[in-house]
């Protein structure tokens, strides 16, 4: 073999995606060298996890992801408490934090993403915080200890899994939501509804269409939040979950083409060569629309990385697009949305749901031409039939003989198993 | 060595003893809708098809799990939830193909078939199997052979059905 140079590659971020391409190059390249820099410090946890720490069903440590062992095993330098400061895609290195330089031959961009937090009155006061660090986890966990009434500000996803801890640390929880309903990028109204109606049976308190005006304080301390309608909803703690915005303020400066996230081909090269992008920083393709979107969730952060890894490592591999998905539960009722779910047009898409609301249960599917897109589960379905359907959707299966084979009740393995000796006894 | 869970349905008699022998075991409970193994009941086709986790090769809840939770036992090569890392997140219940994972709000935690290996290692619903269309064999040739014909057969009903 020549006597080369051995690659070296360089990954920015140490959660889905970063780990995720460090794996897919070992998998293909186990000489090359690789570097991943982190800006938190170790130990290296999953931010999946931070809610449900919140909410006791874990310690600090259950957030953890990987030890020490797992880069010596991997044979990659860990940089951890270190951040990229600048990049130089012409001379190819990354400038950091501890004002040394590296050298890469690829770099991914895996940097995920921060809280963003509104230019609102009173964000900064004590006992308001975001939820997507580690630090904010701990953070709160020690301020709701004293407290009794809890204000969160936003309720998609963090939002709604941050009310559901707080009520499971028996507080009473207020939700503020500018949107129509909760989880609007998650759920449609209907099962939306249900949501905020089993909220407000249990006695917490949940405002939608309107916005937070200002968080009032009390030496310094926030005591409630005001909202443009003039209500006053007392707390002694305030978690805001607006939203996030990717972390690339060190690519400024540099001509990489960027929209909502960094704008990726289907081998997650950005628009500079030699540096690629996964995860929430990622502006990829949605697998149906053929729109771009940033699908900022965990699945979809390790299919993007590992896309990234193989391609940084030499062995060409597309990325299929990105499919939105989620799943939580709320005062323990579960749901589950896959794929296009907010669909409204009845033409062009089959839309079949079923709603009980006395027992609480909701089950949307939407078929475009004998194909399932999308899906909503509320209830006990999500147990028996999300993975089943998340699958169904995602390999694009069609149904031939009707979607009548999946809206006639929840699709469990069994079920397929028996449709498949009847048809084989009566060929 | 590696062990299989092996399931006869054309043995089955849908009495459901396995599904009492297993949420007894892990629940403290008869409750069938907390079993990790299901007898999937087609009364007016006389078909009885129990179904749990395939320990797959490749397990798709495994690789998603955030924390890494779910973990591979060498000897036997079943997985297992680890409930001090398992979160509750129910990315797994989405990645399962089969719906062999699921996570019941009061628990928290995620559950599977993992042969009992939580507990000694010793799965329940065999032990309660009178017909014998549960079986835990170390995995042989014939197992193996059985098991890829399975496999094959699954394939081909998945094109069935969403052919």
């Amino acid at each position: 073999m020549a006597s080369r140079k051995k690659k070296h590659h360089v990954i920015i971020g140490a959660s889905a995606a970063g780990l995720s391409a460090l794996e897919a190059i070992r998998s293909v390249d186990q000489e090359c060298h690789v570097t991943i820099v982190s800006k938190e410090q170790a130990p290296l946890y999953s931010r999946v996890g931070l809610t449900h720490f919140l909410d006791g069903t874990v310690k600090a440590s259950g957030m953890n992801t990987r030890g020490a062992e797992y880069f010596q095993q991997l044979n990659a330098g860990l940089l951890a408490g270190v951040a990229a400061v600048h990049v130089d895609p012409t001379g190819r290195t990354v400038k950091l934090s501890n004002r040394k330089n590296l050298a890469y031959d690829a770099l991914l961009v895996a940097s995920g993403s921060s809280a963003v937090i509104p230019p609102i009155r009173g964000a900064r006061l004590r006992g308001v915080y975001p939820c997507i660090t580690r630090h904010d986890a701990l953070a709160i966990d020690r301020a709701l200890v004293g407290a009794r009434h809890v204000v969160v500000i936003g309720a998609g996803l963090i939002g709604i899994q941050a009310a559901d801890a707080v009520v499971k640390r028996k507080k009473k929880v207020a939700i503020v939501e500018q949107m129509p309903h909760v989880m609007p990028a998650m759920v449609d109204p209907v099962a939306a509804r249900l949501f905020e109606e089993l909220l407000r049976e249990k006695g917490h308190t949940v405002c939608t269409g309107v916005r937070a005006a200002e968080l009032v304080g009390k030496a310094g301390r926030v005591a409630g939040v005001r909202l443009e309608s003039g209500e006053i909803l007392p707390c002694q703690v305030c978690i805001i979950a607006v939203g996030v915005r990717p972390n690339l303020e060190f690519l400024e400066g540099t001509a990489i083409q960027r929209r909502q996230g960094l704008l990726v081909d289907a081998a997650q090269r950005t628009s500079i060569r030699h540096i690629y992008a996964a995860g929430d920083v990622a502006e990829t393709t949605d697998m149906f629309s053929g729109q771009r979107v940033v699908i900022a969730i965990w699945p979809e952060a390790l299919n993007q990385g590992r896309v990234a890894g193989l391609n940084m490592a030499g062995h060409p591999t597309t990325y299929e697009g990105s499919m939105a998905m989620n799943t939580t539960s709320v005062v323990g009722l579960p749901i589950a949305s896959l794929g296009l779910w907010h669909v409204t047009d009845a033409v062009e898409y089959r839309i079949h749901a079923d709603l009980d609301e006395a027992k609480r249960t909701y089950r949307k599917l939407v078929f475009k031409d004998g194909t399932l897109v999308g899906a909503i589960l509320v209830g006990p379905n999500v147990n028996l039939e999300a993975g089943v359907l998340h699958n169904f959707i995602r390999t694009r299966q069609s149904f031939t003989a009707g979607a009548d084979q999946l809206t006639a009740g929840p699709v469990v393995w069994g079920r397929i198993l028996r449709d498949n000796r009847l048809a084989g006894a009566t060929q | 060595m590696a062990k299989t869970l092996v399931i006869h349905p054309e043995r089955c008699t849908a009495c459901r003893a396995c599904e009492l022998a297993c949420s007894m075991k892990h629940h403290g409970e008869f409750n069938p809708s907390r079993s990790r193994i299901q007898v999937n009941l087609f009364l007016d086709d006389a078909l009885y098809i129990p179904t749990a986790c395939t320990q797959c090769d490749e397990a798709w809840c495994a690789k998603i799990c955030p924390t890494n939770a779910i973990v591979r036992d060498p000897a036997t090569l079943a997985y297992k939830v680890l409930d001090d890392k398992c979160v509750g997140c129910k990315m797994c219940v989405l990645a399962c193909p089969f719906g062999s994972i699921v996570l019941f709000p009061e628990k928290g935690k995620a559950e599977k078939c993992d042969h009992c290996l939580s507990v000694d290692g010793d799965p329940e619903c065999v032990k309660f199997c009178t017909p014998k269309a549960l079986e835990y064999l170390d995995e042989d040739t014939e197992v193996r052979l059985r098991q890829m014909a399975t496999a094959k057969k699954l394939k081909e009903t998945y094109k069935e059905v969403a052919a």
